[in-house]
Protein backbone atom coordinates (compact mmCIF):
# COMPACT_ATOMS: atom_id res chain seq x y z
CA UNK A 1 0.00 0.00 0.00
CA UNK A 2 2.68 2.51 0.79
CA UNK A 3 4.65 1.50 -2.10
CA UNK A 4 1.50 3.03 -4.29
CA UNK A 5 0.52 5.68 -2.16
CA UNK A 6 4.19 7.08 -2.69
CA UNK A 7 3.58 6.40 -6.65
CA UNK A 8 0.40 8.75 -6.23
CA UNK A 9 2.47 10.97 -4.23
CA UNK A 10 4.74 11.66 -7.52
CA UNK A 11 2.16 11.87 -9.77
CA UNK A 12 0.69 14.94 -6.95
CA UNK A 13 4.25 16.58 -7.68
CA UNK A 14 4.17 16.67 -11.22
CA UNK A 15 1.06 18.11 -11.26
CA UNK A 16 1.37 22.08 -11.31
CA UNK A 17 1.39 22.98 -8.17
CA UNK A 18 4.70 25.46 -8.07
CA UNK A 19 2.24 28.47 -10.13
CA UNK A 20 4.12 31.49 -10.42
CA UNK A 21 1.74 32.91 -7.60
CA UNK A 22 3.03 36.01 -7.02
CA UNK A 23 3.21 36.86 -10.81
CA UNK A 24 -0.04 36.26 -10.96
CA UNK A 25 -1.42 38.78 -8.96
CA UNK A 26 1.34 41.40 -10.06
CA UNK A 27 0.22 41.00 -13.61
CA UNK A 28 -3.75 41.28 -12.17
CA UNK A 29 -2.49 44.26 -9.99
CA UNK A 30 -0.75 46.24 -12.85
CA UNK A 31 -3.44 45.51 -15.39
CA UNK A 32 -5.99 46.65 -13.14
CA UNK A 33 -4.22 49.39 -12.77
CA UNK A 34 -3.37 50.94 -16.49
CA UNK A 35 -7.00 49.69 -17.15
CA UNK A 36 -8.14 52.58 -14.75
CA UNK A 37 -5.98 54.89 -16.38
CA UNK A 38 -7.11 54.35 -19.41
CA UNK A 39 -10.60 54.86 -18.69
CA UNK A 40 -9.57 57.20 -16.69
CA UNK A 41 -8.37 59.32 -20.69
CA UNK A 42 -11.40 58.03 -21.82
CA UNK A 43 -13.60 59.93 -19.53
CA UNK A 44 -11.84 63.36 -19.23
CA UNK A 45 -12.43 66.04 -21.35
CA UNK A 46 -9.38 68.25 -22.05
CA UNK A 47 -9.76 71.69 -23.26
CA UNK A 48 -9.98 72.47 -27.01
CA UNK A 49 -5.82 73.75 -27.29
CA UNK A 50 -5.30 70.50 -25.73
CA UNK A 51 -6.97 68.23 -28.39
CA UNK A 52 -4.04 68.25 -31.23
CA UNK A 53 -1.14 66.35 -31.98
CA UNK A 54 -0.72 63.39 -29.45
CA UNK A 55 -1.93 62.32 -26.33
CA UNK A 56 0.72 62.14 -24.18
CA UNK A 57 0.56 60.06 -21.17
CA UNK A 58 3.76 60.31 -18.46
CA UNK A 59 4.30 58.28 -15.88
CA UNK A 60 6.70 58.82 -13.02
CA UNK A 61 8.40 56.55 -10.76
CA UNK A 62 6.69 53.23 -12.07
CA UNK A 63 8.23 51.21 -14.98
CA UNK A 64 6.05 48.42 -14.87
CA UNK A 65 3.20 50.61 -15.30
CA UNK A 66 5.14 52.34 -18.02
CA UNK A 67 5.80 49.33 -20.40
CA UNK A 68 2.28 47.51 -19.27
CA UNK A 69 0.74 50.78 -20.91
CA UNK A 70 2.77 51.54 -23.58
CA UNK A 71 3.26 47.93 -24.76
CA UNK A 72 -1.15 47.62 -24.26
CA UNK A 73 -2.31 51.15 -25.64
CA UNK A 74 0.37 52.86 -27.61
CA UNK A 75 -1.02 54.13 -30.53
CA UNK A 76 -4.60 53.74 -29.99
CA UNK A 77 -6.70 56.46 -30.69
CA UNK A 78 -8.43 58.87 -28.43
CA UNK A 79 -10.96 61.55 -30.35
CA UNK A 80 -8.05 61.21 -33.15
CA UNK A 81 -5.53 62.13 -30.77
CA UNK A 82 -2.45 59.09 -30.95
CA UNK A 83 -1.36 57.93 -27.60
CA UNK A 84 1.88 58.34 -26.46
CA UNK A 85 3.45 57.14 -23.16
CA UNK A 86 6.60 58.67 -21.28
CA UNK A 87 8.30 57.81 -18.56
CA UNK A 88 10.06 60.32 -16.07
CA UNK A 89 12.20 59.58 -12.45
CA UNK A 90 10.88 63.17 -11.55
CA UNK A 91 7.25 65.23 -11.52
CA UNK A 92 9.18 68.23 -12.59
CA UNK A 93 10.80 66.42 -15.54
CA UNK A 94 7.11 65.87 -17.32
CA UNK A 95 6.01 68.76 -18.97
CA UNK A 96 3.27 69.17 -21.65
CA UNK A 97 1.42 65.18 -20.89
CA UNK A 98 -2.02 65.23 -21.07
CA UNK A 99 -2.33 62.87 -18.24
CA UNK A 100 0.33 62.53 -15.40
CA UNK A 101 0.57 59.23 -12.97
CA UNK A 102 2.96 59.53 -10.08
CA UNK A 103 4.10 56.88 -8.11
CA UNK A 104 3.88 56.51 -4.32
CA UNK A 105 7.31 56.76 -3.69
CA UNK A 106 7.84 60.38 -6.13
CA UNK A 107 4.17 61.53 -5.00
CA UNK A 108 5.97 64.46 -2.34
CA UNK A 109 7.01 66.41 -5.74
CA UNK A 110 3.31 67.04 -6.64
CA UNK A 111 2.49 70.55 -4.14
CA UNK A 112 5.78 71.53 -5.40
CA UNK A 113 5.12 71.33 -9.42
CA UNK A 114 1.00 71.42 -8.72
CA UNK A 115 0.64 75.15 -10.70
CA UNK A 116 2.82 73.80 -13.62
CA UNK A 117 1.00 70.91 -13.67
CA UNK A 118 -1.98 72.98 -13.72
CA UNK A 119 -1.46 75.69 -16.14
CA UNK A 120 -0.51 73.11 -18.47
CA UNK A 121 -3.91 71.30 -18.01
CA UNK A 122 -2.47 67.82 -17.39
CA UNK A 123 -4.50 65.08 -15.38
CA UNK A 124 -2.63 64.95 -12.18
CA UNK A 125 -3.43 61.03 -10.77
CA UNK A 126 -1.48 60.30 -7.60
CA UNK A 127 -1.52 56.85 -5.55
CA UNK A 128 -1.08 57.82 -2.17
CA UNK A 129 -3.29 58.84 0.92
CA UNK A 130 -4.26 62.55 0.78
CA UNK A 131 -2.71 63.89 -2.61
CA UNK A 132 -5.88 65.75 -3.82
CA UNK A 133 -4.46 67.95 -0.85
CA UNK A 134 -1.39 68.50 -3.06
CA UNK A 135 -2.88 69.02 -5.97
CA UNK A 136 -4.01 65.79 -7.78
CA UNK A 137 -7.60 65.74 -9.46
CA UNK A 138 -7.83 62.10 -9.19
CA UNK A 139 -6.17 59.68 -6.78
CA UNK A 140 -6.12 55.79 -6.03
CA UNK A 141 -7.36 54.90 -2.95
CA UNK A 142 -7.91 51.19 -1.66
CA UNK A 143 -11.25 50.35 -0.53
CA UNK A 144 -12.56 46.97 1.25
CA UNK A 145 -9.76 45.38 -0.78
CA UNK A 146 -9.97 47.29 -4.05
CA UNK A 147 -8.52 49.70 -6.06
CA UNK A 148 -10.54 53.15 -6.36
CA UNK A 149 -10.29 56.25 -6.69
CA UNK A 150 -11.24 59.53 -5.54
CA UNK A 151 -12.08 62.66 -7.55
CA UNK A 152 -11.24 66.15 -6.68
CA UNK A 153 -13.35 68.08 -8.90
CA UNK A 154 -12.56 71.32 -7.89
CA UNK A 155 -8.35 70.78 -8.79
CA UNK A 156 -10.04 69.67 -12.20
CA UNK A 157 -11.86 72.54 -12.37
CA UNK A 158 -8.54 74.92 -11.93
CA UNK A 159 -7.30 73.31 -14.86
CA UNK A 160 -10.02 73.19 -16.86
CA UNK A 161 -10.49 69.40 -16.91
CA UNK A 162 -13.79 68.27 -17.43
CA UNK A 163 -14.23 64.55 -15.52
CA UNK A 164 -17.51 62.81 -16.81
CA UNK A 165 -20.05 61.39 -14.87
CA UNK A 166 -19.10 57.86 -15.52
CA UNK A 167 -15.97 58.14 -13.13
CA UNK A 168 -17.68 60.28 -10.49
CA UNK A 169 -20.51 57.97 -10.55
CA UNK A 170 -17.93 55.63 -9.19
CA UNK A 171 -15.26 57.06 -7.14
CA UNK A 172 -15.08 56.84 -3.48
CA UNK A 173 -15.80 60.53 -2.62
CA UNK A 174 -15.41 63.57 -5.10
CA UNK A 175 -14.53 67.01 -3.49
CA UNK B 1 -1.30 -29.49 -30.68
CA UNK B 2 -3.49 -26.95 -28.71
CA UNK B 3 -6.37 -28.36 -31.38
CA UNK B 4 -5.60 -31.60 -30.66
CA UNK B 5 -5.06 -31.01 -26.79
CA UNK B 6 -8.50 -29.21 -26.97
CA UNK B 7 -10.36 -32.44 -29.57
CA UNK B 8 -8.98 -34.94 -26.60
CA UNK B 9 -10.39 -32.94 -23.77
CA UNK B 10 -13.60 -33.00 -25.44
CA UNK B 11 -13.71 -36.32 -25.89
CA UNK B 12 -12.04 -37.32 -22.37
CA UNK B 13 -15.17 -34.82 -21.00
CA UNK B 14 -17.71 -36.96 -23.34
CA UNK B 15 -16.77 -39.81 -21.90
CA UNK B 16 -16.40 -38.54 -17.97
CA UNK B 17 -20.01 -36.65 -18.75
CA UNK B 18 -21.26 -40.40 -19.31
CA UNK B 19 -19.36 -42.01 -16.53
CA UNK B 20 -20.23 -38.77 -14.22
CA UNK B 21 -23.84 -39.54 -14.17
CA UNK B 22 -23.35 -42.56 -12.33
CA UNK B 23 -20.02 -41.85 -10.11
CA UNK B 24 -20.15 -38.80 -7.17
CA UNK B 25 -16.72 -38.89 -7.38
CA UNK B 26 -15.28 -36.46 -10.21
CA UNK B 27 -11.52 -36.28 -10.49
CA UNK B 28 -12.11 -33.27 -12.90
CA UNK B 29 -10.38 -30.57 -10.06
CA UNK B 30 -7.88 -32.88 -9.11
CA UNK B 31 -6.40 -33.12 -13.17
CA UNK B 32 -6.92 -29.43 -13.26
CA UNK B 33 -4.56 -28.99 -10.35
CA UNK B 34 -1.80 -31.18 -11.90
CA UNK B 35 -1.85 -28.84 -14.91
CA UNK B 36 -2.03 -25.96 -12.62
CA UNK B 37 1.11 -27.27 -11.14
CA UNK B 38 2.94 -28.15 -14.41
CA UNK B 39 1.89 -24.35 -15.49
CA UNK B 40 -0.41 -25.82 -18.18
CA UNK B 41 -2.86 -22.79 -17.37
CA UNK B 42 -4.56 -23.30 -20.97
CA UNK B 43 -5.20 -27.26 -19.83
CA UNK B 44 -6.04 -26.37 -15.79
CA UNK B 45 -8.65 -23.84 -16.91
CA UNK B 46 -10.51 -25.92 -19.32
CA UNK B 47 -10.58 -29.23 -16.66
CA UNK B 48 -11.69 -26.98 -13.89
CA UNK B 49 -13.79 -25.65 -16.13
CA UNK B 50 -15.42 -29.03 -17.37
CA UNK B 51 -15.29 -30.15 -13.35
CA UNK B 52 -18.20 -27.72 -13.10
CA UNK B 53 -19.97 -28.68 -15.97
CA UNK B 54 -19.68 -32.40 -15.29
CA UNK B 55 -20.01 -32.53 -11.60
CA UNK B 56 -22.92 -30.81 -10.70
CA UNK B 57 -22.09 -31.52 -6.47
CA UNK B 58 -18.93 -29.25 -7.27
CA UNK B 59 -21.22 -25.94 -7.15
CA UNK B 60 -21.09 -26.41 -3.17
CA UNK B 61 -17.44 -27.56 -2.90
CA UNK B 62 -15.13 -24.96 -1.64
CA UNK B 63 -11.88 -26.84 -2.65
CA UNK B 64 -13.03 -27.00 -6.27
CA UNK B 65 -13.85 -22.97 -6.19
CA UNK B 66 -10.66 -22.05 -4.41
CA UNK B 67 -8.78 -24.17 -7.17
CA UNK B 68 -10.66 -22.50 -10.24
CA UNK B 69 -9.68 -18.91 -8.12
CA UNK B 70 -5.96 -20.19 -8.56
CA UNK B 71 -6.43 -20.98 -12.25
CA UNK B 72 -7.80 -17.80 -13.27
CA UNK B 73 -5.61 -15.20 -11.04
CA UNK B 74 -2.50 -16.99 -12.78
CA UNK B 75 -4.06 -16.63 -16.15
CA UNK B 76 -4.70 -13.29 -15.30
CA UNK B 77 -1.48 -12.62 -14.03
CA UNK B 78 -0.08 -14.19 -17.00
CA UNK B 79 -2.24 -13.11 -19.74
CA UNK B 80 -4.22 -9.95 -18.58
CA UNK B 81 -2.38 -8.42 -16.41
CA UNK B 82 -2.51 -5.08 -18.15
CA UNK B 83 -6.44 -5.50 -19.24
CA UNK B 84 -8.05 -3.38 -16.97
CA UNK B 85 -11.12 -5.37 -17.81
CA UNK B 86 -10.00 -8.58 -17.64
CA UNK B 87 -12.59 -11.99 -17.66
CA UNK B 88 -9.84 -13.99 -15.74
CA UNK B 89 -9.61 -11.52 -13.04
CA UNK B 90 -13.25 -10.98 -12.32
CA UNK B 91 -13.74 -14.87 -12.63
CA UNK B 92 -10.50 -15.54 -10.01
CA UNK B 93 -12.27 -12.91 -7.54
CA UNK B 94 -15.99 -14.20 -8.07
CA UNK B 95 -14.28 -17.69 -7.20
CA UNK B 96 -12.47 -17.28 -4.18
CA UNK B 97 -15.07 -15.44 -2.74
CA UNK B 98 -17.39 -18.40 -3.41
CA UNK B 99 -14.96 -20.58 -2.11
CA UNK B 100 -14.96 -18.68 1.17
CA UNK B 101 -18.54 -18.72 1.15
CA UNK B 102 -18.58 -22.66 0.94
CA UNK B 103 -15.60 -23.34 3.37
CA UNK B 104 -17.34 -23.55 6.66
CA UNK B 105 -14.30 -25.77 7.83
CA UNK B 106 -12.33 -22.63 6.66
CA UNK B 107 -9.56 -24.51 5.44
CA UNK B 108 -9.28 -22.16 2.27
CA UNK B 109 -10.20 -19.13 4.14
CA UNK B 110 -6.52 -17.81 5.01
CA UNK B 111 -5.09 -18.05 1.14
CA UNK B 112 -8.41 -16.84 -0.16
CA UNK B 113 -8.45 -13.87 1.45
CA UNK B 114 -5.00 -13.40 0.36
CA UNK B 115 -5.75 -13.72 -3.02
CA UNK B 116 -8.35 -11.91 -2.93
CA UNK B 117 -6.45 -8.95 -1.07
CA UNK B 118 -3.99 -9.56 -4.11
CA UNK B 119 -6.71 -8.73 -6.56
CA UNK B 120 -7.97 -5.66 -4.87
CA UNK B 121 -4.13 -4.43 -5.18
CA UNK B 122 -4.30 -4.99 -9.07
CA UNK B 123 -7.11 -3.14 -9.15
CA UNK B 124 -5.54 -0.29 -7.54
CA UNK B 125 -2.54 -0.25 -9.45
CA UNK B 126 -4.96 0.12 -12.24
CA UNK B 127 -6.24 3.66 -10.66
CA UNK B 128 -3.10 4.68 -10.39
CA UNK B 129 -2.14 4.05 -13.97
CA UNK B 130 -5.61 5.44 -14.82
CA UNK B 131 -4.37 8.45 -13.17
CA UNK B 132 -1.64 8.88 -14.99
CA UNK B 133 -3.29 8.82 -17.97
CA UNK B 134 -5.88 11.40 -16.38
CA UNK B 135 -8.81 9.02 -16.61
CA UNK B 136 -10.62 10.37 -13.63
CA UNK B 137 -13.61 9.00 -13.98
CA UNK B 138 -12.96 5.01 -15.10
CA UNK B 139 -10.10 5.23 -12.04
CA UNK B 140 -13.16 6.59 -9.55
CA UNK B 141 -14.63 2.88 -10.56
CA UNK B 142 -11.63 1.12 -9.93
CA UNK B 143 -11.29 2.71 -6.71
CA UNK B 144 -14.93 1.43 -6.07
CA UNK B 145 -14.08 -1.84 -6.95
CA UNK B 146 -10.49 -1.41 -5.06
CA UNK B 147 -12.51 -0.56 -2.09
CA UNK B 148 -15.11 -3.24 -1.78
CA UNK B 149 -12.78 -5.58 -2.65
CA UNK B 150 -10.07 -5.32 -0.14
CA UNK B 151 -12.70 -4.70 2.79
CA UNK B 152 -13.89 -8.19 1.88
CA UNK B 153 -10.72 -9.23 2.99
CA UNK B 154 -10.74 -6.83 6.47
CA UNK B 155 -13.89 -4.60 6.83
CA UNK B 156 -12.22 -1.97 8.94
CA UNK B 157 -9.55 -1.80 6.75
CA UNK B 158 -8.48 2.05 7.13
CA UNK B 159 -8.25 3.39 3.82
CA UNK B 160 -7.99 6.87 4.74
CA UNK B 161 -4.48 7.51 3.67
CA UNK B 162 -4.97 5.95 0.09
CA UNK B 163 -8.15 8.26 0.01
CA UNK B 164 -6.76 11.21 0.63
CA UNK B 165 -4.06 10.83 -2.15
CA UNK B 166 -6.28 9.66 -4.46
CA UNK B 167 -8.79 12.21 -3.98
CA UNK B 168 -5.51 14.45 -4.00
CA UNK B 169 -4.57 13.70 -7.14
CA UNK B 170 -7.81 13.72 -9.07
CA UNK B 171 -8.31 17.59 -7.39
CA UNK B 172 -4.78 17.75 -9.25
CA UNK B 173 -5.75 16.79 -12.52
CA UNK B 174 -9.09 18.91 -12.37
CA UNK B 175 -7.12 21.66 -11.59
CA UNK B 176 -4.89 20.73 -14.42
CA UNK B 177 -7.24 20.38 -17.02
CA UNK B 178 -9.43 23.49 -16.04
CA UNK B 179 -6.22 25.39 -16.85
CA UNK B 180 -5.38 24.12 -19.86
CA UNK B 181 -8.62 25.99 -21.16
CA UNK B 182 -10.99 27.55 -18.56
CA UNK B 183 -13.97 27.85 -20.62
CA UNK B 184 -14.36 24.79 -22.23
CA UNK B 185 -13.06 23.17 -18.64
CA UNK B 186 -15.29 25.32 -16.46
CA UNK B 187 -17.30 22.75 -14.53
CA UNK B 188 -13.57 21.32 -13.31
CA UNK B 189 -12.79 23.91 -11.22
CA UNK B 190 -15.78 23.14 -8.72
CA UNK B 191 -15.01 19.93 -9.26
CA UNK B 192 -11.29 20.31 -8.26
CA UNK B 193 -12.78 22.13 -5.15
CA UNK B 194 -15.08 19.05 -4.54
CA UNK B 195 -12.17 16.97 -4.54
CA UNK B 196 -10.06 18.63 -2.31
CA UNK B 197 -12.99 19.41 0.43
CA UNK B 198 -13.64 15.44 0.41
CA UNK B 199 -9.83 15.18 1.49
CA UNK B 200 -10.32 17.87 4.36
CA UNK B 201 -13.54 15.43 5.44
CA UNK B 202 -11.21 12.62 5.36
CA UNK B 203 -7.90 14.48 7.21
CA UNK B 204 -8.49 18.14 7.87
CA UNK B 205 -5.57 18.66 8.80
CA UNK B 206 -3.97 17.90 5.06
CA UNK B 207 -1.87 20.31 4.14
CA UNK B 208 -2.01 19.96 0.26
CA UNK B 209 -5.63 20.06 -0.43
CA UNK B 210 -5.66 23.21 2.22
CA UNK B 211 -2.88 24.94 0.13
CA UNK B 212 -4.54 23.91 -3.06
CA UNK B 213 -8.06 25.04 -2.62
CA UNK B 214 -6.14 28.58 -1.32
CA UNK B 215 -3.74 29.13 -4.69
CA UNK B 216 -7.16 27.71 -6.58
CA UNK B 217 -9.36 30.54 -5.46
CA UNK B 218 -6.11 32.81 -5.51
CA UNK B 219 -6.16 31.78 -9.11
CA UNK B 220 -9.17 32.07 -10.54
CA UNK B 221 -9.72 35.29 -8.47
CA UNK B 222 -6.81 37.28 -10.36
CA UNK B 223 -7.62 35.42 -13.80
CA UNK B 224 -10.67 37.59 -13.87
CA UNK B 225 -8.51 40.52 -14.22
CA UNK B 226 -6.27 39.29 -16.85
CA UNK B 227 -9.30 37.58 -19.28
CA UNK B 228 -10.54 41.30 -19.52
CA UNK B 229 -10.07 42.73 -22.90
CA UNK B 230 -7.68 45.67 -22.91
CA UNK B 231 -10.45 48.01 -23.98
CA UNK B 232 -12.76 47.31 -21.03
CA UNK B 233 -15.24 50.01 -19.55
CA UNK B 234 -14.79 50.98 -16.06
CA UNK B 235 -17.85 48.78 -14.59
CA UNK B 236 -16.39 45.77 -16.45
CA UNK B 237 -13.29 46.39 -14.66
CA UNK B 238 -14.70 47.14 -11.24
CA UNK B 239 -16.77 44.33 -11.88
CA UNK B 240 -14.08 41.63 -12.44
CA UNK B 241 -12.24 43.58 -9.34
CA UNK B 242 -15.33 42.45 -7.32
CA UNK B 243 -15.15 38.61 -8.38
CA UNK B 244 -11.04 39.02 -7.46
CA UNK B 245 -11.79 39.88 -4.48
CA UNK B 246 -14.29 37.69 -3.56
CA UNK B 247 -12.23 34.50 -4.11
CA UNK B 248 -9.41 36.50 -3.12
CA UNK B 249 -11.07 36.05 0.27
CA UNK B 250 -12.34 32.75 -0.25
CA UNK B 251 -8.16 31.90 -0.69
CA UNK B 252 -7.14 33.54 2.58
CA UNK B 253 -8.66 31.02 5.04
CA UNK B 254 -7.18 27.99 3.47
CA UNK B 255 -3.59 30.11 2.66
CA UNK B 256 -3.39 30.79 6.53
CA UNK B 257 -4.64 27.25 7.59
CA UNK B 258 -1.89 25.64 4.88
CA UNK B 259 0.48 28.21 6.79
CA UNK B 260 -0.44 27.03 10.66
CA UNK B 261 -0.13 23.62 9.29
CA UNK B 262 4.00 24.39 7.48
CA UNK B 263 4.94 27.30 8.73
CA UNK B 264 8.80 27.11 6.65
CA UNK B 265 6.94 26.09 3.39
CA UNK B 266 7.93 28.49 1.34
CA UNK B 267 5.26 27.71 -1.47
CA UNK B 268 2.82 28.51 1.57
CA UNK B 269 4.24 31.96 2.53
CA UNK B 270 4.87 32.62 -1.38
CA UNK B 271 1.04 31.85 -1.79
CA UNK B 272 0.24 34.36 1.28
CA UNK B 273 2.57 36.95 0.31
CA UNK B 274 0.86 37.04 -3.18
CA UNK B 275 -2.98 36.99 -1.71
CA UNK B 276 -2.42 40.21 0.06
CA UNK B 277 -0.91 41.20 -2.82
CA UNK B 278 -3.76 40.71 -4.39
CA UNK B 279 -5.92 42.30 -1.81
CA UNK B 280 -4.32 45.51 -1.87
CA UNK B 281 -2.79 44.69 1.87
CA UNK B 282 0.58 46.00 0.79
CA UNK B 283 2.05 45.78 4.58
CA UNK B 284 1.02 42.05 4.68
CA UNK B 285 2.56 41.08 1.77
CA UNK B 286 5.61 42.84 2.69
CA UNK B 287 5.85 40.39 6.36
CA UNK B 288 5.10 37.31 4.12
CA UNK B 289 7.84 38.76 1.69
CA UNK B 290 10.24 39.24 4.40
CA UNK B 291 9.71 35.60 6.09
CA UNK B 292 10.22 34.42 2.96
CA UNK B 293 13.69 36.29 2.72
CA UNK B 294 14.66 34.66 5.92
CA UNK B 295 14.20 31.10 4.84
CA UNK B 296 16.33 31.41 1.90
CA UNK B 297 19.16 29.92 3.82
CA UNK B 298 17.26 27.74 5.72
CA UNK B 299 16.11 23.88 4.43
CA UNK B 300 13.17 23.89 2.45
CA UNK B 301 10.54 21.96 4.01
CA UNK B 302 8.06 19.93 2.31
Amino acid sequence: MSRILSILSILMLLSPLAWSQAVGAEAANLKLKSMFLYNFIKNVDWPEDRKKGDFVVGIVGDKELYQQMNSTYAGKLINEQKLVFEYFEAVSLASSVHILYVSPEKSKDIAANAKKLRDSKTLVVSDKDGLLQDGAMINFVIANNKLAFEISKTNADKAKLIIGPSLTKMATAVI
Amino acid sequence: MKRIVNISLVLMLMQFTAFAQFNKYCNYTQVAVEKYGEKNLELAQQYIDSAFLVCPELANDAYSYHVKGFIYYELFKTKEISDFNSKYREIALTSFVKSNTLDTKEEFKKNNLLSIRNIAKSYQKNCVELLKDKKVELAQEFNKKFSSVIKMTNPDEDLSKWEVSFNNSIGDIYWDLFQEDTKVNEQLFDKAIYQYEQVLKLDSLDHHAVYTIGVIYYNRGFQYILDLSDDADLLEVLDAQEKQVEYGLKSLPYLKKAYSLKPKNRETINGLSAIYYMLQEKEKHQFYQNLLNQLVDEPEQD
